[in-house]
């Protein structure tokens, strides 16, 4: 939220607030509506290999995220000293941390420790080691 | 800096007024701060989903349970309730009671349609087998999800509150500070939302 | 109606029993003194309503400190248990009984002793140090602190009626999952981190708006005291850290309650994820205990050395290395969980890294020291005690984070020896000094010196008596959590050494309380007449002793760093006979609304134990409504004149008054 008051009755330029939630409005939209034709419109054998979709569904979603950050959230309207600014940045900081250093231990965690069984390999073997 | 805790004198209207805006000023940030603790919530969320949502146990995965068109639906009605949220917001600075009461309403109507489909949903997976004490998947989805839902159900009640302060008070500088964290706060509950649709029904679907 | 819970919640083993009935006498004790002296409507009014941080923080670090002495009964039957475990002789505790008491004695320690004087000392200090009247959100300050109070209560209730978890202070599965532990003590250890939890997250967000916007004009964030900063840094984490405890500790219940299969053995679920998440909490936890230790240091070392602090720009830098160091380490508490040599590797390497800032701190102090004139007083003991105990476990630290080390090291006593060397050394000996130090502050008086010493000496003796024992047995293979083994190994001197050295501890202990009583006994011989008891140099020495309600009468301007030292030095702290201008001062009014979500959280923590649905539901609409309620309550302060002001100025000199 920006942090100009919200108490001011009339000001100029509160068209521009408008128009800032319909282009975001819009843009969201349309981004939403292209992650779901990158999946549902796929045919097998068409040029987009499994991978290349799943990165483009995730840089349409960041890329929404940004749109809905500056046009509904207006964090690039602050201003200085910008701590929501900051505070997002840190946030964003741990979130990179936390979720690509979890997944990657868990990944070496699950490679090593399970060592490829299916799940229900795994439930057999547990249930027949059970009572020892 | 801090003026605010500064001893003036709050009887003169400029002077409360000015207090009032620094007032905001603190519980915009301090909300903002909130937020940013659940956007750490939420990617943890994430991040469990994705460690579990091979874990299947013999059972469904995504591809099989969930329905992309189903949740677009969602997305647009979740999507179109963040707009008119905002529509609430500028109505409110021009203290248009009429309006801000409407597009309140037209909020509340569709995050509670959502709620809906999200709730119908879940019947039919639970219905079918597919719940949260089938597989690790599913208990991650079931989580992921309904923690998001628990957010939404949360924010239908604010606006109801938020509507009766504003039917009994007008539009005082407190109702005012309120409805912009209502706005932020709806406003992230879109944000995580798109990442639910994108990792969860995208990706599960491709 | 009363969900799972039966008679035989109520039947417990004789020790067990024995404590029960300790902690119900003296709970009828504390009732019967409060109606005896007719104290409840003042209790209420002035102390459990209030929004006042300064009466929040007393709160706080009195109930960190009554469950400081329940730990250390739980580590002196630990002690004693080990001591004589060994052989043929299994001492007197069961395992069972065992497995609890540890438990319980690392998860009081950890979220009610050390948060609880973490969060005393804030609300006492910060404010006052920033020349703010009060903390950004203060209704929210008093529920924090009620959520505390609800959790700690839960955690004890577990004691009492049915069982405490013996799954260790982390609870890790598959121990904790329903399978293995069907009984409620880890539901009870659940929903009271929950609920402590949320009160620290709260606190948190409180302590970084408070510190970012309600400085005093002038002072810009490099001209904040070195302690505001290791707070801003600390609560930076709280915010960050908390929410993945949140979620770990609701996917736990979530298995153990709605046959959810995040951490189970089977259907699934990944124990492992448990580990990663909970210790990715974990360790900034430990972070946000010692950065305001470390805070409190850099206030005492420079006032006790008659010199600046040295090097207060790398101080700031350090406090934002270990912030954010600190969460790239969290995987070396399971490098022998099996996740490879690459990660280990980069965890290892971080892990060595992070002790690198901390390093560039104890040296500043160091530095600081060089050449100053050296007040011995008990907080400056206090910190020598750091010193020297600190650096031993940080050294440890850094063996350990070798994880060739490590695949030794981990969980045998060495590990124990560490952390309690960090903890102890660190928080809990920087908690002292500042308690010490900012005890005139708050309540117009010292504490009598020589007593501080004799607790001191005990606890440092103590201390190295206790635990130095444990490096060594832990090298020699000692695992951590043993109730007995082999007499042929010959560790049981060792255990013994340790023993002795948990008694002297408490016979600290013994002193401190001591102390308090004296201190307050004799408090007119030990006056602070002046608000300035010690030299100081920051802003909160520039008020009177006891700090008023409102703080300052007038908000200060400060043009520097240390920014009481240069008023004094440049003699413009406000002189007599010039009658100051006062403006009138809003202030916060009580409220009953903390009292009333910490009760209703407590009912639903309870309701949720033991699956007394209906309770679940009443408490939390009770909370929500409280809430709702609160919120849109638009007469929550009250404003002060200045002919208040001015005789509440004039009454100040009244020492003797102890808040009574």
């Amino acid at each position: 939220m920006d942090n100009k008051t919200n108490m001011a009755a009339t000001r100029p330029g509160r068209n521009r607030e408008f128009v800032k939630y319909i282009v975001g409005f819009v843009l969201s939209l349309a981004l939403t509506l292209v992650a779901y034709q990158v999946v549902v419109g796929y045919q097998h054998g068409s040029l987009y290999s499994h991978d290349t979709r799943l990165l483009i569904i995730a840089a349409l979603a960041s890329t929404q995220l940004i749109v809905q950050l500056v046009f509904f959230l207006n964090v690039a309207d602050e201003g200085k000293p910008r701590w929501n600014l900051m505070m997002l940045m840190f946030a964003g900081m741990v979130i990179f941390i936390l979720v690509a250093g979890s997944l990657w231990i868990m990944h070496n965690l699950n490679y090593n420790m399970m060592q490829h069984k299916s799940t229900t390999q795994v439930n057999s073997y547990l249930s027949s080691q059970d009572g020892l | 800096m801090n003026e605010d805790v500064l001893a003036i004198d709050r009887t003169q209207p400029e002077v409360e007024m000015a207090a009032q805006k620094r007032l905001e000023d603190r519980t915009m940030f301090g909300f903002w701060v909130y937020i940013m603790t659940d956007c750490v919530l939420f990617p943890v969320l994430f991040a469990v989903f994705a460690v579990l949502h091979n874990n299947t146990n013999g059972g469904a995965d995504a591809r099989q349970l969930f329905s992309p068109a189903y949740a677009l639906v969602e997305t647009i009605l979740l999507l179109t309730s963040s707009f008119t949220s905002g529509l609430a917001l500028l109505s409110a600075r021009r203290k248009g009671a009429t309006f801000t009461v409407f597009w309140l309403l037209v909020t509340f109507a569709l995050g509670a349609a959502f709620l809906g489909m999200e709730l119908s949903e879940f019947h039919h997976l639970v219905a079918e087998g597919n719940s949260w004490r089938a597989s690790g998947f599913l208990s991650g989805f079931f989580t992921l999800v309904s923690t998001h839902g628990l957010h939404i159900t949360a924010g239908l009640l604010w606006i109801a509150v938020l509507i009766a302060n504003l039917a009994k008070r007008g539009f005082t500088p407190s109702v005012m500070r309120k409805l912009g964290l209502f706005a932020m706060f709806w406003h992230f509950l879109d944000v995580v939302w798109i990442f639910i649709f994108s990792i969860v029904y995208l990706m599960g679907a491709v | 109606m009363l969900g799972r819970l039966t008679l035989d919640a109520f039947k417990h083993p004789a020790v067990t029993t024995g404590g029960v009935v300790m902690m119900t006498l003296g709970l009828i004790a504390l009732v019967a003194a409060i109606t005896y002296f007719k104290k409840w409507k003042w209790l209420w009014k002035e102390w459990l309503t209030s929004t006042d941080p300064k009466k929040i923080g007393v709160m706080y670090i009195i109930v960190a400190f009554v469950m400081l002495l329940r730990g250390i009964s739980d580590a002196l039957m630990l002690r004693s248990q080990q001591a004589v475990s060994a052989g043929s002789s299994h001492g007197y505790l069961s395992s069972d009984t065992f497995q609890q008491v540890f438990s319980a004695h690392g998860s009081i320690m950890i979220f009610f002793v050390a948060m609880g004087m973490v969060f005393g000392l804030l609300n006492l200090v910060v404010p006052l140090q920033i020349g703010s009247r009060d903390v950004a959100f203060p209704f929210m300050n008093n529920a924090s602190f009620w959520l505390y109070i609800a959790g700690m209560v839960l955690m004890n209730t577990s004691l009492a009626i049915g069982d405490c978890s013996g799954a260790g202070w982390l609870a890790y599965p598959p121990l904790s999952e329903a399978q293995y532990s069907p009984g409620v003590g880890v539901d009870y250890w659940i929903w009271s981190l929950q609920i402590a939890g949320i009160g620290s997250l709260l606190s948190g967000i409180n302590f970084i708006v408070t510190i970012l916007k309600m400085r005093a004009p002038g002072m810009t964030l490099m001209k904040m005291p070195v302690f505001v900063w290791s707070v801003l840094g600390s609560m930076s984490l709280v915010a960050f850290a908390f929410p993945i405890l949140t979620v770990t500790l609701a996917l736990l219940f979530l298995d153990r309650s709605m046959g959810m299969h995040f951490f189970t053995s089977m259907a699934g679920g990944n124990a492992m994820m448990y580990v990663n998440l909970i210790w990715a909490w974990g360790h900034p936890e430990v972070y946000i205990l010692i950065l305001p230790a470390f805070g409190v240091f850099s206030e005492i070392v420079p006032v006790f050395s008659g010199k600046k602090l040295f090097g207060y720009t790398s101080m700031v830098w350090a406090i934002w290395a270990i912030v954010l160091l600190s969460f790239l380490v969290w995987l070396h508490h399971f490098f022998t969980m099996g996740a490879g040599a690459d990660v280990n590797a980069f965890f290892g390497i971080m892990t060595m890294i992070i002790a690198v800032p901390t390093g560039v701190k104890v040296f500043n102090w160091l530095f600081t020291m060089y050449k100053g004139r050296i007040r011995f007083t008990t907080p400056m003991l206090w910190f020598m005690g750091f010193v020297v105990t600190f650096t031993l476990g940080g050294v440890a630290g850094v063996v350990l984070a070798m994880p060739p080390a490590d695949f030794q090291l981990h969980n045998s006593l060495f590990l124990v020896a560490h952390f309690h060397t960090m903890i102890i050394g660190g928080v809990v000996f920087g908690f002292f000094a500042g308690i010490t130090y900012w005890f005139p502050k708050v309540f117009g008086f010292k504490l009598n010196e020589r007593l501080g010493r004799y607790a001191f000496w005990c606890w440092l003796i103590g201390f190295l008596l206790a635990f130095v024992p444990l490096y060594i047995l832990g090298l020699m293979g000692a695992t951590r959590r043993l109730d007995h083994y082999d007499a042929s190994l010959g560790w049981q001197q060792l255990f013994i050494v340790a023993a002795v050295g948990v008694a002297l501890i408490g016979l600290g202990v013994g002193f401190q309380i001591l102390q308090f009583v004296v201190s307050i006994w004799k408090r007119k011989e030990n006056m602070d007449t002046t608000g300035d008891p010690w030299g100081g140099r920051t802003l909160e020495w520039s008020t009177a002793s006891p700090a008023p309600e409102y703080n300052f009468a007038v908000i200060p301007e400060v043009t520097t760093r240390d920014a009481f030292w240069e008023m004094k030095k440049s003699k413009t702290t406000e002189t007599a006979g010039k009658a100051p201008h006062y403006e009138p001062i809003t202030l916060p009014k009580n409220t009953p609304s903390g009292v009333l979500i910490g009760a209703a959280s407590f009912a639903f923590g309870f309701g949720m134990v033991w699956h007394m649905w209906w309770l679940v539901i009443v408490a939390l609409l009770a909370a929500i409504t409280t809430l709702i309620i609160r919120l849109n309550n638009e007469d929550t302060e009250f404003t002060l004149s200045p002919a208040q002001i001015t005789e509440m100025e004039a009454s100040t000199g009244d020492h003797g008054r102890l808040y009574l």
